[in-house]
């Protein structure tokens, strides 16, 4: 059984991956996004941050990043389509493959926001490896709760601003530690006790999301 | 009236903690002074609002067990009367602050915790309204408040402990815990707390229970509708 269900998360991850690559509308949407946002925070302070600041610039970008990225991810779900996934795919798994994917997504944006951000406004970060770490750390835990965001607001018939406002007040916690755990490392002070409150944050939301998500999922 | 008892329990202990409250003696603490005193009244709200929003995770999580309609209701309505309490905290505690920390807001850990929350309830608000389909909303809201309340559990338990409060008892400022809360504060305390508890319940019972006629009300127009096309 749980042979069978994690080469079923395989298919269903490859899949997801080749739509996503065939549709590229998303991933673009993402991309130019992130380059706007961090090209406008280098207009907008032209004479370079101070680490704290280039630190809370970041992770606000981070937050609102994600959101645009991940708010379409039950988007093809509304259509017919919902009707042939919710028969074939159990909702606990298909739950495991979408935070899969939103997770790789998340990474991948915070990649791209560490190089812009570096490429436009520059690189304070003392502690350079445990900084980008941290990040990514936090990330996931973005990708976590939008997840089940972004599921509650396809299912609600939402639009952006109803997945914004439900997004928001949850991805605070996360981005607190966050910020303040990316400003000691900034400065150059460990932070591990920081990283590790980030991940269990993240262990806690995607384990939530997994035991809800069947509920919010069928009718 | 049915819970008597308890409704004038309530009603007793409110009344006690407004009057021993005000009239029984304090501690004499630096920068606190008489304005301990606010101890009955907004920690309560706080224990008040907490119990309420307890027992809306409680009641959603039974509408994703048994799909009933009343117990959707139960916890809307719990949701909506904590966060009264909140604000009512919220106001509480401002109208406090600006009395010893000298401004109505300040950027401490517990304001924000109250403040998240009360955001994350708002939304939860809002996702209620954008629902039509009444099954559905159920369904949706009980899972974002499932979700929401076990953060925000964890975020006013864990967060805290990152940094320093400027709250009572919380890094080396003058307390009303531990120690400080004399054997004649705890006289006034604990029984006020059970007051507001009961206060909010109460409160809770009744707005369930006009919930439930105005869906009855409703149900019956629909069928008048039917009758007499």
């Amino acid at each position: 059984m749980i042979q069978s269900s994690g080469t079923a998360w395989v298919h269903l991850l490859r899949y997801l991956i080749l739509l996503e690559g065939r549709q590229k509308n998303t991933l673009f949407q993402s991309l130019l996004y992130a380059l706007c946002t961090a090209y406008i925070a280098s207009l907008v302070f032209p004479a370079g941050v101070s680490a704290q600041t280039w630190n809370g610039l970041l992770w606000i970008t981070l937050a609102f990043n994600s959101i645009t990225a991940l708010a379409s991810s039950f988007e093809r779900e509304r259509s017919a389509r919902y009707a042939y996934w919710s028969v074939l795919v159990p909702p606990a798994l298909l739950y495991l493959s979408k935070f899969s994917i939103n997770a790789l997504m998340a990474l991948a944006l915070t990649l791209l926001n560490l190089a812009l951000f570096a490429l436009f406004i520059g690189w304070p970060p003392v502690e350079s490896a445990g900084f980008v770490v941290h990040t990514l750390i936090g990330a996931l835990g973005f990708a976590a709760v939008l997840t089940t965001t972004s599921g509650l607001s396809a299912r609600s018939g939402g639009n952006w601003g109803l997945m914004a406002v439900l997004s928001l007040p949850l991805l605070i916690p996360g981005l607190l530690i966050g910020v303040k755990g990316g400003e000691r490392l900034a400065l150059g002070a460990p932070a591990l006790e920081y990283s590790l409150g980030s991940l269990g944050l993240a262990l806690l939301s995607s384990a939530l999301g997994y035991l809800l998500f069947p509920y919010l999922w069928r009718d | 009236m049915k819970g008597v008892w308890w409704k004038s329990l309530s009603a007793i202990l409110i009344l006690y903690a407004l009057v021993a409250g005000l009239l029984l003696p304090v501690p004499r603490l630096p920068i606190l002074n008489e304005t301990i005193r606010n101890l009955y009244f907004h920690v309560g709200m706080w224990f008040a609002m907490l119990a309420l929003w307890a027992g809306s995770a409680w009641f959603a999580f039974r509408q994703l067990k048994t799909n009933a309609p009343e117990a959707d209701r139960r916890s809307s309505a719990a949701a909506e009367v904590g966060f009264a309490f909140g604000i009512l905290g919220l106001l509480t505690g401002m109208l406090w602050a600006q009395f010893t920390w000298g401004k109505f807001w300040v950027n401490d850990p517990k304001l924000n915790g109250t403040a998240i929350s009360l955001l994350m309830y708002l939304a939860y608000f809002v996702l209620r309204s954008s629902v039509d389909d009444a099954h559905r909303r159920a369904r949706l809201s009980a899972v974002y408040n499932l979700f929401a309340f076990v953060l925000m559990i964890v975020f006013i338990q864990v967060l805290p402990r990152f940094t320093d409060s400027l709250h009572p008892g919380n890094g080396g400022n003058p307390a009303f815990s531990q120690y400080d809360l004399d054997a004649g504060m705890r006289m006034v305390f604990y029984p006020a707390m059970v007051g507001w508890i009961l206060l909010g319940y109460w409160i809770l019972d009744i707005l369930y229970r006009v919930r439930t006629l105005e869906t009855v009300a409703d149900s019956e127009s629909a069928l008048d509708l039917h009758s007499h096309p």
